[in-house]
């Protein structure tokens, strides 16, 4: 059944609808929030919550946007307050300058390691839900914009700054485990 | 344009968010430019590592296969309070406002008193009172109370003028018995007393804005536990931002639930079909629909084993998960193109040995060793290369159930 109409039936009180927008987006919103959190309690805990915040205020959903965006910006912005109420992301949580090498206190470390992957995930949060939303969920810049709620030439200066980190280490001939 | 004009654009084209005009424009230059070029190339590589690096870590990620019964489970509760009619959003978070709803009150406490006060003053009451034996004795219930004028007026639907007020506004024999209850009013609260709870204490418990640290829903259900119960407990910010999050933007505050349930109760609750009864259906019908909506073509599994429901079906980075319950226990289906490297195993998992499945070698793996109440509860997958496709069945279930699975897909 179309998205739209799901919805419809959401609103009227159908709770079987809304239960098939949970199996519908519940695991990729899990995955969304564990880029960032990390921890699978912490990520369950949100995804519940985004669910049912999108339930109690499925009739304020007008479809000026699709249901996905909606839940989407509802997690990440879940993650944020997670990542806020704990003290030691507390710093790597500031508004980082467009450097996005400001955004983590122990770069010189991070330079030293050659798994890629580990890079990623010790990235600033901000960074890691930009990637999340654009590589990992194929959303667009636009997209990506939206659901973060910030201007599109932020989300296009993480994404250049990102790509830059990664050429700069591929110039320097790292061997990356994948 | 020069080189140093064009360098800016190449994460642009990357990006998908160069015009189509200068997007020209600069394929015209990589054409030529093999400095620019040479940027680009090494641009893409950075780009394509960084998809499949993230799309990678994305797709590894395992979601608990009972995530979204848990988040049924923790919805239960608030199933049983009905949604607001989207017309009428604007009414509870208006009269959450303490101001307003202090007004509205004063408002009405003042309306009732001034019309009783100007269309049945004490005096006139005690005229009624008095009057009320000479009016008929049957009448005696509808005057022993002073507010038997408005009443009576507003039952017809006339307004009271002051020529009715008082002693006219006794009705003759003739007229119906009025209960004792507001006639205007009378069916809000019928359904208010329906509720179990207290209408005004819940009301007031609603309506406050949740404090810093305590959760915006005060309720949890008795049903919800475990996960459920951790995730009811919403940070006090998480709630600020959540209605911060969506675009529509005029959300009201949190937890509107219950002061709907008191405010709208009037309105007939939703239908909640029976699950169960819709289970085969929603199931036969949910797969049939992501077939068609998502474009997927998957492996079906020609056995499944007795009891097993399907779940759902997605598609993340190329890979296709169909996920099934059965019982307490989950399976899932993966689906993703075949790879030329041969098949490995992750980290988590622990190479346990090798079976054949439809004439191809197929790796044996378990993520959590351990049998519990003589029942397996190991994860064991079946990875094979079948048709130009990396397949795998795993889950909580006897391996000869799986291999039963996997060697009936297609």
């Amino acid at each position: 059944m179309p998205e739209k109409n799901l919805i419809r039936e959401a609103q009227t009180g159908d709770s079987d609808a809304f239960t098939q927008l949970v199996q519908r987006y519940s695991s990729d919103a899990y995955r969304t929030a564990f880029m960032v959190l990390h921890d699978r309690d912490d990520v369950e805990d949100v995804v519940q919550e985004a669910f049912l915040t999108c339930y109690r205020k499925i009739n304020t959903f007008r479809m000026d946007s699709s249901f996905k965006t909606w839940l989407y910006r509802i997690v990440v912005n879940l993650c944020y307050d997670r990542i806020r109420k704990k003290s030691r992301e507390r710093a790597a949580f500031q508004r980082v300058s467009s450097n996005m090498k400001t955004g983590y206190r122990d770069m010189a470390d991070i330079e030293k390691r050659i798994d890629l992957k580990n890079v990623i995930s010790t990235l600033n949060p901000d960074y890691r839900i930009t990637l999340t939303l654009y590589y990992g969920m194929d959303f667009s810049v636009q997209k990506v914009a939206e659901v973060l709620g910030i201007p599109v030439g932020t989300v296009k200066s993480r994404l250049n700054s990102a790509r830059n980190l990664l050429k700069e280490r591929l110039e320097r001939g790292h061997e990356y485990v994948l | 344009m020069c080189c140093e004009e064009y360098l800016p654009l190449l994460n642009e084209l990357l990006n998908k968010t160069l015009a189509p005009g200068d997007k020209r424009g600069l394929e015209a230059h990589l054409a030529v430019c093999e400095g620019c070029r040479a940027e680009f190339q090494r641009l893409k590589k950075a780009d394509d590592l960084l998809r499949e690096i993230v799309s990678g870590m994305f797709s590894e990620i395992e979601v608990p296969p009972e995530l979204s019964c848990r988040i049924g489970k923790a919805l239960e509760g608030q199933r049983q309070k009905p949604v607001r009619p989207a017309h009428l959003g604007w009414l509870p978070a208006l009269l959450r406002t303490s101001a307003v709803a202090a007004a509205l009150l004063l408002f009405i406490a003042a309306g009732t008193f001034g019309y009783r006060y100007i269309f049945s003053p004490p005096w006139k009451q005690s005229e009624v009172v008095w009057q009320e034996p000479a009016a008929g004795g049957e009448q005696k219930s509808m005057v022993s109370s002073d507010d038997a004028g408005p009443e009576a007026g507003s039952e017809t639907g006339s307004g009271p003028g002051p020529e009715t007020s008082g002693a006219k506004d006794v009705r003759p024999e003739s007229a119906p018995v009025i209960p004792r209850e507001p006639a205007p009013s009378s069916e809000p609260g019928k359904n208010l007393n329906l509720q179990p709870e207290s209408g005004i204490e819940r009301l007031s418990q609603e309506s406050a804005p949740p404090g810093p640290g305590g959760p915006p829903e005060p309720d949890p259900e008795p049903e919800v536990t475990g996960r459920q119960r951790g995730g009811a407990n919403i940070p006090g910010d998480a709630g600020s931002a959540a209605d911060s999050a969506p675009p529509e933007g005029a959300l009201p505050a949190e937890s509107p639930g219950q002061e709907e349930k008191l405010l709208f109760a009037a309105g007939a609750p939703p239908a909640i079909p029976d699950a169960k009864e819709k289970e085969g259906d929603f199931a036969r019908d949910h797969q049939e629909n992501a077939t068609k909506e998502l474009g997927l073509a998957y492996l079906k599994p020609g056995y499944l084993p007795p009891g097993a429901e399907f779940q759902d079906v997605t598609r993340i980075s190329g890979t296709i998960y169909q996920n099934y319950r059965v019982g307490r226990f989950s399976m899932q289906i993966r689906q993703s193109p075949a790879v030329s490297s041969g098949i490995t195993t992750g980290p988590a998992s622990r190479k346990t040995g090798e079976i054949e499945i439809n004439g191809a070698r197929a790796i044996l793996t378990e993520t959590e060793a351990g049998a519990e109440n003589g029942t397996s509860n190991r994860l064991i997958t079946i990875t094979w290369q079948q048709d130009g496709l990396l397949l795998s069945v795993g889950g909580e279930l006897p391996l000869g159930e799986l291999v039963k699975v996997a060697s009936s897909l297609e």
